[in-house]
C-alpha cells in the first residue's frame, strides 16, 4: 500500500528536503503533492485526495494553524491527519495545534529520524509499508 | 525582560550551532571580530513576551555551502533562490529554537515571515539591547546580530 503526501511549505528548499527525507524513509508514497502555504493547500485538496499532510506553521497568505482550522471545519478534509513542522516550539503553541487537530509535531531543525517516526505513527504503518505500528528498524537510514 | 543579554546571547549559540549542524551539516567556530565580507542577509522578528530581530549576516561562500548541504546538489546548481530560500529558513529556525528557550511561561510569540536581503547591511558593534555573534566555517562567514526589547 502506497500514500499519497502534501508537504505545505513556502519554503521551496524546505518542502525538497522533507520530501527526500519521506522517500527515502522507506515510507511507500504515491503522490508527493506540495504547496506553498494553507491557501494553496486546500486548492490542492480540492482536485486531489491525500493520505497525510505535513505542515510549516509559519507562511504567509494563510499560515499552518489556519489551514488546520479550515481542515477541521470540512467533514472530509477534517480526516486527512496533519504533522505539524515548524520552528515555533513553545509548549502552547504546540496545544494549540493539536487542540485544532494536528496530530504530530516536529521541531525544526530535525533529524530525519523524527520525520519518519512521526510520519509512521500517524499512519500507523510500520517500515514495510504494511498498517500495525509493530516497527522493527534499527533507526538508520539507507541514503 | 526575562534574560540578561549576555544569556540570551549564551542561548543564541546553541541555537545556532543546532541549526547549522542539523539542517546544513556546517559546523562553525567563533571569530573574534566582524571583518568579514557579508554578501547578504535574512532578517526576522518576533513579538511576544520580549520583541526583537534576528538577522543572519552571510558570505557567499558560506550561503553556497548551505545550500549544498541542505539541497545535496553541486555548486553548478546554486541559484539566488536557493540562496535565499536557505537563508530565510535558517534565520527562522534559529529565531523560532532561541524563543523556545527563553523562560517567558510558555507565552507564545509571533514571528514574520523572514525578509532576504541583498547586499547585507553592516555590522555594528553591540550595545545595550543587541548583541552580535561572528562565526568561521572553512566555507565562508556568518555574524547573526539579535535585538530584543521589552514588550
Amino acid at each position: 500500500m502506497s500514500f499519497n503526501v502534501l508537504i505545505v511549505d513556502d519554503s521551496n528548499s524546505m518542502r525538497s528536503v522533507i520530501k527526500k527525507i519521506v522517500s527515502l524513509s522507506g515510507f511507500k508514497m504515491d503522490q508527493c503533492l506540495e504547496a506553498g502555504n494553507g491557501k494553496e493547500a486546500l486548492d490542492v485538496l480540492e482536485k486531489s485526495w491525500v493520505d497525510v499532510i505535513i505542515s510549516d506553521i509559519n507562511m504567509p497568505e494563510m499560515n499552518g494553524l489556519e489551514l488546520l482550522a479550515a481542515l477541521k471545519r470540512d467533514d472530509l478534509l477534517r480526516e486527512i491527519p496533519v504533522i505539524v513542522v515548524s520552528t515555533e516550539s513553545r509548549e502552547d503553541r504546540m496545544q494549540e495545534a493539536y487542540g485544532l487537530g494536528a496530530k504530530g509535531f516536529i521541531k525544526k531543525p530535525f533529524l530525519p529520524e523524527e520525520i519518519r517516526k512521526v510520519l509512521h505513527g500517524v499512519i500507523g504503518v510500520n517500515d514495510d509499508g504494511e498498517y500495525g505500528n509493530d516497527e522493527k528498524d534499527d533507526g538508520d537510514f539507507d541514503f | 525582560m526575562m534574560e540578561s543579554m549576555e544569556t540570551m546571547r549564551k542561548m543564541m549559540e546553541i541555537s545556532i550551532f543546532e541549526v547549522f549542524e542539523k539542517m546544513f551539516f556546517i559546523f562553525l567556530e567563533h571569530a573574534g571580530d566582524a571583518d568579514n565580507h557579508f554578501d547578504s542577509e535574512a532578517v526576522i522578528t518576533f513579538r511576544g513576551a520580549v520583541s526583537g530581530e534576528v538577522r543572519l549576516l552571510v558570505s557567499d561562500g558560506m550561503a553556497g555551502a548551505m545550500v549544498m548541504n541542505m539541497l545535496g546538489i553541486d555548486d553548478t546548481g546554486i541559484t539566488e533562490k536557493h540562496i535565499e530560500d536557505c537563508a530565510k529558513e535558517a534565520v527562522n529556525m534559529i529565531c523560532g529554537n532561541f524563543l523556545g528557550k527563553l523562560h517567558t511561561d510558555d507565552q507564545a510569540f509571533d514571528l514574520s515571515i523572514p525578509l532576504y536581503r541583498r547586499p547585507a547591511s553592516s555590522v555594528a558593534a553591540d550595545g545595550d539591547s543587541t548583541v552580535y555573534i561572528h562565526y568561521l566555517s572553512g566555507d565562508g562567514a556568518m555574524s547573526t546580530a539579535l535585538q530584543v526589547s521589552a514588550a
